[in-house]
């Protein structure tokens, strides 16, 4: 019971200094617990406009399901579905 | 034996025979080694992401199949050597697909669950 009491208050502490509540893995919200390399609508979802994969402080994806999107991602950017960097025309 | 998969991106100024000769190749291979191939799904031409071999375009196939994983890498360094093979992935087949429906469809059954077990105590 203490530790749990522990985590609660390390939970706050995150909520207060970034002033909102934690946001949920969007993977774990959906029952999604592989994410397919040829998915490319999702992964789509996951990186920037440049072709970077967006980080978990702006997602809330949880460490599991990152760590598995940043393989997906990879394996894709591989087979040329998505861009490894995406550049603009000047 | 395992399940594997692989996507291969063709060069896009091959003919048909050509394209077909490939797939057959590594269904052959794939025989040989005493292994099945249970799907071939042609994507059809797709645009690259960015170019490779100055090409702006590829001929996707996607092949599902049972292997030793010593056919693997022969099947690999086969489809590397092969100037019309642009990119080429084989990997272990997580069955993405199924695996999240099954997640999903307990999902879905537990929120039922839970739904009907508050019913009852109240």
């Amino acid at each position: 019971m203490a530790s749990r009491g522990r985590d609660n208050r390390r939970k706050k502490k995150r909520a207060d200094r970034r002033g909102g509540k934690p946001k949920k893995c969007w993977f774990t919200e959906n029952g999604v617990i592989a994410i397919d390399y040829k998915d490319i609508e999702l992964l789509r979802r996951f990186v920037s406009e440049r072709g970077k994969i967006s980080p978990r402080r702006n997602t809330g994806t949880s460490p599991k399901m990152q760590r598995e999107l940043a393989k997906a991602v990879k394996r894709a950017r591989h087979l040329a579905l998505l861009p490894y960097v995406k550049e603009y025309y000047r | 034996m395992q399940k594997y998969e692989c996507v291969m991106v063709l060069h896009p100024g091959i003919s048909d025979e050509e394209a077909v000769a490939i797939v057959d190749r590594f269904t052959k291979s794939v025989e040989g080694h005493g292994g099945e191939v249970q799907l071939h799904d042609h994507w059809g031409r797709r645009e690259l992401a960015y170019p490779i071999e100055k090409q702006t375009n590829g001929d996707y196939h996607l092949i599902k199949f049972t292997a030793d994983n010593s056919l693997v890498v022969e099947a690999d360094r086969d489809l590397r050597l092969d100037e019309k093979v642009l990119r080429h992935l084989v990997v272990v087949d997580e069955d993405w697909a199924e695996r999240n429906r099954a997640s999903q469809a307990k999902r879905g059954k537990q929120v039922a669950e839970g739904g009907s077990t508050d019913e009852e105590e109240e």
